[in-house]
């Protein structure tokens, strides 16, 4: 299984690489390689021209400003694992990013690639949805954010143009999520996950859920919020009965169906993970309060 | 359409050793190694980035040798099976306790984990329960051992390190 | 053989293979670099079935770095025919049941080789394939056997006037006499999937033409070297002397490598015709499209037995999917339905096997060899009976398992070649008990009826396997030590990974008294050994290691008897008529009692090298060697018992072993270190078949699941601790009483993970009469059942 021929570019800076994106044909961006060359390797894909980031070392960075947690595009999901920064300010991606593949693949897989290519099922762009994470664009006429519900446009189709890259995912720090929890589904350890769902919560002092962001991944094209049930906890204190008047009907979304796991099955692993994730994010919360 | 055959020169420190040799940009780098470095200890298992058997150290880092283009070796630090052992050949700590645990059978499949396990053993903050060691395992799919033993081999080495 | 005084037989034993592996240093198929080495790819079906009406190789041909390409008609050339000659007895089934070398004018099969690509490197040789355009006509498609088999118009090869390969009944006694005067009856329907070998190294072969094109030099990743030579020849038109094939280091076959390909005969044909050393290595998705694989089985049984939970009969009817050809013949499914026996005692028997051809890879046996799904059958009807009866599983078991003193126990059953199929040794009950001992059951149900209070669904599962291993007529070794004092064996044995150097040279070492560092084994080399058959059928520690044990014991005894000689001879020493004055110890002859008289055994060798014009030793042949092909006719059936605990999450239908416990009887074990490993594998293969193996196909004969992310193999988190034990029942048919090991480890797995799994949801009752069984699948079922006993 090997890839057909291309022409390989390493750019130094991101001017360069946005200079060698507006004239070659064909062209794709290189990340961690971990899913675009096994499609290269399987010849599903074939580009004329390779153009690989790994040399833009400003693309490798993680600042933290004010208000905002900011990861290059480039900084591989290991250096998010082991980065006491993002456990810091960011727990639900330093936990949920243990879920992505094994060490190998986290060692090359970077933030950026897995953001662009949208696998529905993916925890990555899951995770910058919950956390309402913006992207900065860069591309021939400068500079551009877009906020991550407006950048995953489609199935594997984020919303970027063939001569633009992601330079960095800013993280905003100004919520104030005092419960967080993750889980996912999987056949076996590390593979892609059927379906996985994130919370975030704040909890007010009365042990209301102030405010929350409940979303899914793997369940349907694009991950996505469940606006619905976090509409039905906001402002209410989470309990067993509130939980069951919820979810008593299960979830019936139009979600993703194939041989591997249908429909009717996402759907339920959701309602499921959806529960169980509430729950914990809310211990967590109470958590925190003990805590001040 | 232009000749992308043509060879890149790749300089690169190989277990140890700065080498120089020349692919074409869509050689990948287990290919490198096997074909053009004649370092034939890491193998070929699945070219999807699956089973593990590729997986060599760069820059210390176990990585997927299929899913990566000898291209991108430039100026890094690669170390293989090869590499581990001294250069009398004698057997790592790790490597000694595969064969006294009867850590592997075909042999295929154990270079690759040679390198996830001495990445782990050179990192810091593990925990290092059978827990842990099977979720490092879990980038490698064997068909002989059933795992048993290497997992066994690798809690030998937490004991004899005094690591826990 | 006292085995406490032994030092290498019996023993744990380090690997003397692992020095070599572990440092990158073992030479598998894609190791191999010949100067002037070509790359061969093949061009494949992308149709289950279609006609080929076109093949254009023009604009392939004239890519740089493209050296030739092939289609059949080029390769016969240097053919004799155009098909794999018949690997089984003649008018068993047709010709047209064996693989072409590449399709012509119909393809069977997506990834059926059409065309042969040479090309300087493997790169370019996928760039020419994409240039390579066959014009196809697409046929339906024959999917579904049970479809396949009611159909006459819906054919899967052009060729045959049916899908049927053919169908015949296996069984024995009176089934209705039993079934008239049974208490009671149950029938039941089993659907049953065993995947794709996978092992880690795919399959793989280079061909060099020496000069002159007189001879063909082959290195092959096979599990049998000397048919595949025998085949090179028939079809190549060569003498044996004149094709070398030999083994290199291979990891791992699993079945898949039981087989001459014809690939391999076309690597071969145009390593001829173009004169170039060719290699030809198999990608991973090639594997998933072209190798053998096992599949499915469809199975309608009914069971009649007593109140007391006696078997007293099963009949029925299993269709078999046999994939597009048989180059096997039925192998798989007549093992399958004979292995519904298992350990137990059945009065009278009867399975119409029904054996389907469908346009899909073919089908020889992968570990186990159809065994796990026979067994599958009478272990899930006995957990039926069980239930029926509302007596212990275990209980049930005991009641039919063949005593120990029923052996050798005549089964009633008939094999393949007609023979009665008869069990040498066991004793079945005491694995039974002893595995339930270490199991502590008492223990477990206080766990799982803790479990359920907290809403979590805990089980385990039992279940016997037995195993016929030993598969002859023969296997062959040759022992020899040089002048230099070391031992080399040439065995037509074939080393997977199944440690055979080690478990020879242990053998050997022993025998003659050498340090097993001593021992260079040498496996599959056609060209060192005349006769062979390899790695197929838990056969090479019980045959070639039988073989080894003897031609040890003739090159020991020559030993002393030529020691004896020099000593008599050079010392005026003269030896009482006992023969037990002379040992071997160190690689030396010694003599009891005299320290100062030793000869080494490579003085030995030397001296029955011979010398020109000196004395060469009495009544003795030349060379400190012997050939020995151990002989044998009839099978040792090795058993086992497993237990097996698991957890349920019945939101999401994953299942999770927590513990594993196998008690296995392979006879005499020669390395318990290296017995177990085999074990461990077969248990995790096993795992993999009950819960994660499936190769799927599209209602086009389009496999779905070509890469392993679809297809799943267990990782070191799929896993439990396996605990494994041995007892011995000496097997009579070889002199060290030795058994089959790697594969009776895989035959029960299955069904003693879906027992447990039953068992975990005894409170909702759900039945499962399939395996693999997928989270999906198990959650449907639990729904059924909620939804029925909803409506109640």
């Amino acid at each position: 299984m090997k890839p057909a021929q291309f022409q390989y570019h390493k750019p130094q800076t991101i001017s360069e690489a946005i200079q060698l994106l507006s004239h070659l044909e064909n062209a794709r961006l290189l990340a961690g390689g971990q899913t675009l060359v096994p499609m290269l390797n399987f010849r599903v894909s074939a580009f004329d021209n390779i153009v690989d980031l790994g040399c833009i070392p400003e693309l490798s960075t993680i600042n933290e400003n004010v208000d905002s947690l900011d990861i290059g595009s480039m900084v591989t999901q290991r250096m998010l694992e082991y980065s006491s920064l993002v456990k810091e300010k960011l727990p639900l991606l330093s936990h949920a990013i243990k879920y992505v593949g094994h060490r190998q693949t986290r060692n090359r897989g970077t933030i950026g690639g897995s953001l662009c290519h949208l696998d529905p099922s993916a925890e990555i762009p899951l995770v910058a949805l919950t956390l309402r994470a913006s992207v900065e664009i860069a591309g021939p006429e400068g500079s551009r954010d877009a906020v991550i519900s407006d950048f995953i446009e489609d199935m594997l189709t984020p919303a970027i143009s063939e001569h633009e890259l992601v330079v960095k995912i800013k993280f905003p720090l100004r919520y104030m999520w005092n419960g967080w929890a993750f889980t996912e589904f999987s056949r076996r350890k590390g593979d892609f996950a059927i379906v996985a769902i994130a919370c975030v919560m704040e909890m007010g002092t009365n042990g209301e859920v102030k405010d929350l962001v409940l979303a899914a991944g793997g369940l349907c094209e694009v991950p996505f919020r469940l606006e619905k049930i976090e509409d039905a906890i906001r402002g209410k204190k989470l309990n067993q009965s509130l939980l069951a008047s919820i979810f008593e009907n299960g979830f019936s979304f139009d979600a993703l169906d194939d041989v591997f796991a249908p429909s009717w099955y996402r759907n339920r692993l959701a309602c499921t993970g959806a529960k169980r994730v509430l729950a914990e994010a809310y211990e967590r919360c109470q958590s925190y309060q003990e805590l001040i | 359409m232009t000749d992308q055959s043509e060879q890149i020169s790749i300089t690169a420190t190989f277990n140890g050793k700065e080498m120089t040799a020349g692919a074409s940009a869509r050689t990948t780098l287990v290919d490198f190694l096997r074909h053009k470095l004649d370092l034939t200890g890491t193998h070929v298992g699945c070219e999807h980035g699956v089973c593990g058997a590729c997986t060599v150290l760069v820059d210390g880092l176990a990585v997927r040798s299929c899913l990566m283009f000898a291209v991108q070796a430039v100026g890094r630090q690669i170390v293989t099976v090869e590499g581990l052992s001294s250069a009398n050949q004698d057997l790592t700590d790790i490597q000694k306790a595969f064969w006294e645990r009867h850590g592997l059978q075909c042999g295929f499949c154990t270079a690759g984990i040679l390198m996830s396990l001495e990445e782990y053993f050179s990192t810091e903050g593990n925990s290092y329960s059978e827990d842990e060691i099977k979720d490092v395992l879990s980038g490698h799919l064997c068909r002989c051992t059933g795992y048993q033993n290497i997992v066994r081999a690798a809690l030998d080495i937490v004991s004899d390190r005094t690591l826990k | 053989m006292n085995a406490i005084q032994a030092r290498y037989l019996g023993r744990r034993t380090k690997r003397i293979e692992d020095p070599d592996l572990l440092v990158g240093k073992g030479k598998y198929i894609d190791d191999i670099k010949i100067p002037g080495m070509m790359h061969a790819y093949f061009v494949r079906s992308e149709y289950a079935h279609a006609r080929i009406c076109s093949v254009d190789t023009s604009l392939a041909r004239k890519l740089p770095g493209v050296e030739a390409i092939y289609t059949l008609s080029d390769l016969m050339q240097v053919l004799r025919f155009d098909r794999l000659p018949l690997a089984f007895p003649p008018g068993k089934l047709s010709k047209i049941a064996m693989p072409k070398i590449l399709a012509s004018d119909e393809v069977l099969y997506v990834g059926e080789p059409i065309v042969l690509i040479i090309a300087s490197d493997r790169y370019i040789a996928e760039d020419a394939a994409e240039l390579v355009v066959v014009d196809y006509e697409e046929l339906t498609a024959v999917v579904d056997p049970r479809k396949g088999l009611k159909s006459e118009s819906c054919l899967a090869s052009s060729r045959t006037k049916s899908n049927t390969f053919i169908s015949m009944m296996v069984g024995f006694g009176d089934c209705d006499e039993e079934f008239g005067r049974a208490d009671n009856i149950l029938s039941e329907e089993f659907y049953q999937h065993r995947g794709v070998p996978n092992p880690m190294e795919p399959r793989g072969l280079v061909a060099t033409v020496n000069p002159g094109k007189e001879s063909l030099s082959i290195w092959a990743s096979s599990q049998l070297t000397h048919e595949l030579r025998n085949t090179i020849c028939e079809m190549l038109n060569f003498l044996p002397e004149n094709v070398r094939v030999t083994a290199c280091d291979i990891g791992g076959g699993f079945g898949c490598k039981f087989m001459v390909y014809s690939e391999e005969i076309a690597v071969s044909a145009a390593a001829i015709l173009c004169d170039n050393p060719i290699k030809w290595i198999e990608d991973r998705r090639e594997h998933f499209l072209s190798s053998i694989q096992e599949r499915d089985q469809f199975w309608n049984v009914d069971v009649a037995f007593g109140s007391d939970g006696k078997l007293a009969a099963i009949r029925g009817r299993m269709v078999h999917d046999q994939g597009a050809y048989a180059p096997h013949s039925v192998t798989v499914p007549y093992n399958s339905a004979s292995s519904v026996l298992g350990p137990y005692i059945l009065p009278a028997y009867s399975l119409d096997l029904v054996v389907i051809r469908t346009n899909k890879p073919p089908v020889i046996p992968v570990r186990g060899a159809g065994y796990p799904q026979g067994t599958f059958i009478i272990e899930r009807l006995l957990d039926k009976i069980a239930d029926h009866l509302n007596l212990s599983r275990l209980a049930v078991r005991a009641k039919n398992l063949i005593p120990k003193e029923k052996f050798p126990f005549k089964t009633g059953l008939k094999n393949r070649a007609g023979k009665p199929v008869i069990y040498d040794s066991g004793d079945y009950i005491k694995c039974q008990n002893d595995a339930v001992e270490r199991a502590d059951i008492p223990d477990f149900k206080k766990r799982q009826t803790t479990a359920r209070s907290e809403g979590r669904y805990l089980g385990i599962g039992f279940a016997h396997g037995v195993k016929c291993t030993g598969r002859g007529p023969f296997e062959s070794a040759t022992v020899r030590i040089s002048s230099s004092g070391k031992v080399s064996i040439f065995t037509g044995a074939i080393s997977i990974g199944q440690s055979t150097k080690t478990t020879l040279a242990q053998i050997c070492a022993e025998t003659l008294g050498v340090d097993i560092a001593q021992v260079n084994v040498v496996c599959g080399d056609t060209s060192l050994v005349q006769y062979g058959l390899g790695a197929f059928g838990s056969r090479q520690a019980m045959l070639a290691g039988s073989a080894v044990r003897e031609a040890s014991l003739i090159v020991r005894n020559k030993a002393c008897m030529v020691a004896r000689e020099m000593f008599e001879n050079d010392l005026s020493w003269k030896f009482s008529n006992s023969t037990k004055e002379l040992f071997l110890q160190k690689g030396y002859v010694n003599v009891r009692d005299r320290p100062d008289l030793v000869i080494s055994l490579g003085a030995i060798a030397s001296a029955l090298r011979g010398s020109a014009g000196y004395v060469f030793p009495k009544d003795v042949e030349v060379g400190l060697e012997a050939t020995h092909n151990f002989r044998a006719d009839d099978m040792a059936y090795a058993n086992t018992f497993h237990i097996c605990e698991v957890e349920v999450d019945t939101e999401s239908g994953i299942v999770k072993i927590d513990r594993y416990i196998a008690l296995q009887d392979s006879g005499f074990i020669i390395n318990p270190m290296t017995s177990e490993g085999q074990i461990h594998g077969g248990i995790v293969h096993g795992i993999g078949n009950a819960l994660y193996e499936k190769m799927i196909y599209d209602g086009n004969g389009q496999p779905l699941t070509t890469n392993f992310a679809d297809y799943l193999l267990p990782a070191a988190t799929e896993t439990p601790q396996i605990e494994v034990l041995f007892n011995e029942s000496l097997s009579p048919l070889n002199p060290l009483g030795m058994k089959g090991v790697g594969e009776v480890s895989i035959v029960p797995v299955t069904s003693a993970i879906v027992s447990a799994i039953e068992d975990a949801l005894k409170p909702i009752g759900i039945k499962i009469n399939e395996v693999p069984i997928s989270p999906v699948r198990l959650v449907e079922l639990i729904m059924e059942k909620e939804k029925l006993a909803q409506l109640v």
